[in-house]
């Protein structure tokens, strides 16, 4: 299958927080370009560079917040041009360290990671990369989260400011 | 435009704030790995917890699966000091191992480099490790005595892995009164995934986690972590890579796919 007939971007809107994560926000995406229709196609994510992050010390707790934040192998099939959820944010438990220990965690700070998105069309064998690096930030204020989807470049998509 | 606002903060902040955090104790984030030209490997760490410091160098270097566990320490364990900005915190220290490149990618050559790194890390430092191979890809690097032997019963329930493991770590502070959480960001993956642990019997922490794990449609690997400020303990799991650097300095980063995924869906 030609490069043509697959998407050449996309587009996030950002929804709310998942059930259990009051830190997480939820972005649907909308696939641009191509064929227009990629019913059931599979959308995989993987790493385009390491990913950073700001929060970190030298005394930081890496269960809490880990140096190198990476993306989680997510698979997504495509309803029509859309997929998702892609969550993105911490976990409660890493708010409540962040909370509990100011002199340890680098605030304001920027967990960063570098998504790269993969489309295959159902029964076809090699994968298309479509997107080659779509920055996932989580921005740690001082009483604030806000989770954001996409270069800040072009067109940086976040969720609300989330108070902590 | 976020990133302006963070940009804006974040130079205010450094005239304006108090400073946080005096200079420290030569820590660094991260492992320095040098290889010499006869092949030998020298990983230098310098932190709160440099055998985990060095595992995650040797990680990345090789794109191993390697999980590391904190030991409980007793509060006036000597091995824990505190200062006014970082509260209680492991003294750790600096710590140079050294080790042959691996000869090939058997599991073999894996266990010979970590039992080298292990046991170099006990004749310098007080608290002993071991290195438990757990599957052909995962291996554990463990204290003597660890919380995550403790034996623990899971019921039969379809959950996500994120949910499984919650009540993995749920069950082990039921079974020891040694609160354990879940920490890092959110990972889909471990949402998307469903899994049902079968066994009648209590087994240890640790083999159930593993099983949990063992499910990802990727290798997965986590950090147990001793929190001497409170005496809690925390899991972070995250995705396993492998850090290759190109001609030009620039890193690629590869993701190693659960060779057990597969099988692990037929069951």
């Amino acid at each position: 299958m030609l490069g043509g007939a697959y998407p050449s971007a996309d587009r996030a809107t950002a929804g709310g927080s998942p059930s259990n994560d009051i830190y997480a926000t939820s972005f649907t995406i909308t696939l641009l370009g191509g064929s227009g229709n990629f019913q059931n196609y599979k959308v995989t994510e993987y790493d385009a560079s390491p990913g950073t992050d700001t929060c970190v010390t030298q005394f930081s707790d890496p269960a809490y917040i880990p140096p190198h934040p990476v993306t989680s192998g997510g698979v997504w099939y495509v309803q029509g041009t859309t997929w998702g959820p892609d969550n993105v944010g911490w976990l409660p438990a890493s708010v409540q360290y962040i909370r509990q220990h100011p002199g340890v965690v680098n605030i304001p700070c920027d967990a960063t990671i570098h998504q790269a998105l993969d489309i295959l069309c159902p029964g076809w064998p090699t994968p298309y990369l479509y997107s080659s690096d779509n920055p996932l930030d989580v921005y740690t204020f001082p009483v604030t989260l806000q989770n954001c989807r996409g270069p800040i470049s072009n067109g940086q998509v976040c969720g609300s400011d989330i108070a902590y | 435009m976020k990133f302006s606002v963070l940009a804006i903060f974040l130079v205010c902040c450094a005239t304006l704030c108090p400073q946080a955090a005096p200079p420290v104790s030569g820590f660094t984030i991260d492992a320095n790995v040098s290889r010499a030209s006869d092949g030998a490997i020298s990983v230098t760490s310098n932190s709160t917890r440099p055998l985990w410091q060095t595992v995650e160098g040797v990680k990345r270097r090789y794109g191993w699966t390697i999980d590391y566990e904190d030991p409980l320490y007793s509060s006036d364990s000597d091995q824990i000091t505190s200062d006014s900005v970082h509260g209680r915190y492991l003294k750790g220290g600096k710590f140079i191992s050294h080790f042959h490149e691996p000869k090939n990618s058997s599991s073999d050559e894996e266990t010979r480099i970590l039992r080298a790194i292990v046991d170099q890390y006990n004749t310098q430092f007080l608290t002993k490790y071991r290195v438990l191979k757990i599957s052909d890809y995962r291996f554990d690097i463990a204290p003597t005595q660890s919380i995550l032997d403790q034996l623990i019963k899971i019921d039969s329930e379809t959950r996500s892995l994120r949910a499984e493991v919650d009540e993995i770590m749920a069950s082990l502070t039921n079974a020891t009164g040694i609160r354990v959480e879940h920490g890092g960001l959110i990972d889909n993956a471990m949402e998307q995934t469903q899994v049902s642990l079968k066994h009648a019997d209590a087994l240890p922490a640790r083999q159930l986690l593993n099983e949990v794990l063992d499910h990802a449609p990727v290798q997965k690997t986590w950090v147990f972590t001793f929190n001497p400020d409170g005496g809690t303990c925390a899991i972070g799991v995250q995705t396993t890579q492998q850090w290759i650097m190109n001609e030009n300095g620039k890193i690629s980063v590869k993701t190693l796919s659960n060779p057990h995924f597969a099988l692990s869906q037929n069951k």
